[in-house]
């Protein structure tokens, strides 16, 4: 078998690129002691005449902490027209190791002490809250209003290792990026990989990482040193990078970058007449065209999945060997997200495209419509959508707050519950799906002529 | 046994009619299908490589509808088109590793005809740096690899020098004679199209002239491969032979009528192709 050429300089640059990021989050923590608050607040009104025996709030997230991060739990309860007591439950589970602990208290009083959790060693945490609201008399009798709030506030500890482990990171990815191509290059020597649709795929793979990986990569990796700000009591102080990754501002930007590049690469390959030296193989259409989009995300996820868990494997280097569920899951949340996103944004551009004979121009107007999405101008509001707040509905997946009323369908109606992350993606996936039929409109179409 | 059937198909591009009513069957051997510019000729070739849908008519290949069953007809049928732009990002080598892999053609077999081919020596660079004849060879060798029933070659003598016209030649007489059936657009007539079972001239989207082979022997002319016999045909100054040819090693002897020398051992008739494409170019008829 003839000797196989490695793309060296695509794993260098993938390997050395994940690498830049490391110092970009150890360098926010390393400088900041700041701590963080967040937490959900609900007001809940009462109409007079509805029997009322509880109203439970909760909330719950992940946390990735390392050893003596501190995170404190703060919750208040705020009813009028009412005596009443409040049960406040916190549930802390480490991921990773199974291990869980446990508070309970009840209160009598609108605020009080609560308990502060010191993480014993670096991992993933899940922390569920729950406060419920107990009426001490009949709540029927007068309109009752009832204010929760609970609040999560964290202080980083001192990183004095993270240089070190940094270090060794570095000195990791450098021997991987040298040894990889030997490795791979040798063994690739016996096979061809090309075969069957897995090869089709690696062949269009192969087509895009050219020209979109390397210059996605760069345009993330500047948007996440654009977007790791100083610790100054945001909500993302402990999270920072994790958040940072799912944050609307970097998605709508970086899908709308990444719908432009895949629009005009495609065109380029379909109106120059290189995907005819594929159309000549004897290559289903369909899979041809599954291999296309497969491969499209593929190289526009890879920047996202590789930020993602350069964090966790960096910082927690048991999770993906102690909890690889957990950490499957969450990847799963960004790529589901990434998906939906990338769906619901290049919907437009393909639909106008598939309406007119020229791809490029077309697309590239029809890009502009989610782009005006995200304006913070007059425009935004004339158009009454704002995209970056929809995309923010789900910018954690795993936060979600909710009520439970278990007894008043009519007050039911009354309760603003958070769309949750289920909510945008369902309804972003069947955007995706119509995405995807246009898309196939398209193909065919250029086919068909 | 008819292997390529076009019945009645018309094929439009918006306004333009590329194809208009063009009826032709092809059996096993070497066709020409010439034509000027615009004649229709890729067209024709790509509706029956399964690329383009006719939009009107009947179309098989190796008895199958090439548009719906293009996978399995390209297993069988190789194809190279002058538009088909190769991956400049990827090299030769990568390509054709490709291509066999698609093919399920093993690597020898690549390795022959590349070797053949001369495009060993610079096929693992990328080919963002080869010259269009450089990858006109590729192009070329993708379409000639493994055992296909059918090749079918569009206007594949541009771009490459002489030399390489030649190892073409070499190669498609070799397919041609391990049963292959090679179906040639080309308004570039070499001295292999003079071997060819039929010739199709089309113009306008139409079949203009359809020569077979028998139909031809009016202007046959006799090439013998063995000097003996050569010099024997031409010391005997047959009827009807009015000139004989000494070139590169070989003797033609062209004649007014048919000669029957395909009698003599190592001597062939074979047709002047480009003669008849004047011809039919100079015509306004019909087939």
């Amino acid at each position: 078998m003839p000797r196989v050429g490695i793309p060296l300089v695509a794993v260098m640059v993938i390997l050395l690129s994940v690498a830049h990021i490391a110092p970009l989050y150890y360098k926010t923590y390393m400088d900041e002691r700041a701590g963080f608050d967040e937490g959900p607040k609900g007001t809940f009104n009462v109409p007079e005449g509805l029997p009322l025996t509880q109203f439970k709030q909760a909330y719950a997230r992940y946390m990735l902490l390392a050893q003596g991060d501190r995170v404190s739990f703060d919750a208040g309860v705020m009813a009028v027209n009412v005596r009443y007591s409040w049960l406040m439950e916190l549930e802390v589970v480490d991921v990773i190791r199974g291990e869980r602990w446990n508070f309970s208290s009840e209160y009598y009083v609108a605020r009080a002490p609560t308990p502060e959790f010191i993480a014993p060693r670096d991992s993933l945490y899940k922390f569920i809250v729950r406060v419920t609201f107990k009426p001490l008399e009949d709540t029927a009798r007068d309109h009752v209003t009832i204010d929760i709030s609970i609040t999560v506030s964290g202080r980083p500890s001192t990183r004095s290792d993270v240089r070190d482990r940094l270090l060794l990171e570095l000195l990791i990815i450098t021997a991987t990026a040298i040894a990889l191509p030997i490795v791979l290059g040798r063994r690739l020597q016996a096979i061809n990989p090309y075969r069957g649709f897995i090869g089709l795929i690696l062949w269009e793979v192969k087509s895009f990482y050219l020209w979109l990986l390397a210059p996605v990569i760069a345009f993330m990796y500047t948007l996440f040193s654009l977007n790791v700000k100083p610790a100054t009591g945001g909500p993302s102080v402990v999270l920072a990078p994790v958040l940072v990754t799912n944050s609307p501002d970097i998605l709508v930007p970086y899908t709308i970058l990444v719908v432009v590049a895949v629009a005009i690469v495609l065109s380029y390959k379909i109106e120059g007449g290189y995907d005819k030296a594929v159309d000549i193989l004897p290559r289903s259409r369909i899979s041809m065209l599954a291999a296309k989009l497969i491969a499209v995300l593929l190289v526009t996820w890879a920047p996202l999945i590789l930020c993602a868990l350069n964090i966790y494997v960096v910082w927690i280097d048991e999770i993906l060997l102690g909890s690889p569920t957990t950490a499957a899951t969450m990847l799963g949340y960004y790529a589901l997200y990434t998906l939906t996103l990338t769906g619901a944004l290049m919907a437009t551009p393909l639909f106008m495209g598939s309406l007119t004979p020229r791809f490029v121009p077309v697309i590239l107007v029809g890009v502009m419509v989610p782009l005006l999405l995200t304006i913070d101008n007059p425009l935004k509001s004339s158009l009454g959508f704002d995209l970056r707040e929809v995309a923010a509905l789900a910018e954690n997946p795993i936060i979600y707050l909710y009520r439970e009323l278990p007894w008043s369908p009519q007050a039911m109606e009354t309760v603003e519950v958070s769309r949750s992350y289920i909510w945008f993606t369902s309804r972003g996936l069947m955007v995706t799906l119509i995405a995807l039929i246009i898309s196939l409109i398209t193909y065919l179409r250029r086919e068909l002529t | 046994m008819t292997l390529l059937e076009a019945v009645n198909v018309w094929k439009h591009f918006g306004a333009t009619v590329a194809l208009a009513n063009v009826s032709l069957s092809l059996d096993r051997g070497l066709h020409v299908i010439a034509g000027p510019n615009g004649s229709g000729k890729t067209t024709l070739l790509k509706i029956w490589s399964g690329l383009l849908r006719p939009s009107r008519g009947r179309v098989r290949v190796l008895n199958l509808d090439p548009w719906l069953q293009k996978t399995l007809l390209l297993k069988r049928v190789h194809v190279a088109f002058e538009d088909i732009q190769l991956p400049w990002w990827v090299s030769g080598l990568e390509y054709l590793r490709f291509v066999a892999a698609s093919r399920g053609v093993s690597w020898g077999e690549v390795l022959e005809i590349a070797e053949m081919l001369e495009i060993t020596g610079y096929w693992a660079k990328l080919m963002r740096g080869y010259s269009s004849g450089m990858r006109k060879r590729v192009l070329l060798a993708q379409a000639l690899i493994g055992e296909p029933e059918i090749i079918i070659l569009d206007e594949p003598y541009t771009l490459l020098d002489v030399k390489a016209v030649r190892v073409l030649h070499e190669v498609m007489r070799g397919k041609l004679k391990d049963g292959a059936t090679v179906v040639i657009a080309t308004h570039i007539l070499t001295e292999f199209e003079d071997e060819a079972t039929t010739l199709t001239v089309l113009r306008n989207g139409s079949v203009q002239r359809h020569y077979r082979e028998n139909d031809m022997r009016e202007k046959a002319s006799i090439v013998c491969y063995d000097k003996e016999t050569a010099r024997m045909i031409a010391e005997a100054s047959l009827d009807g032979v009015s000139k004989v040819i000494v070139k590169d090693g070989k003797v033609i002897v062209e004649a007014e009528a048919v000669v029957p020398l395909e009698r003599v051992s190592n001597c062939k008739t074979i047709l002047s192709m480009g003669e008849l494409y004047e011809e039919a170019l100079r015509s306004e008829g019909g087939v």
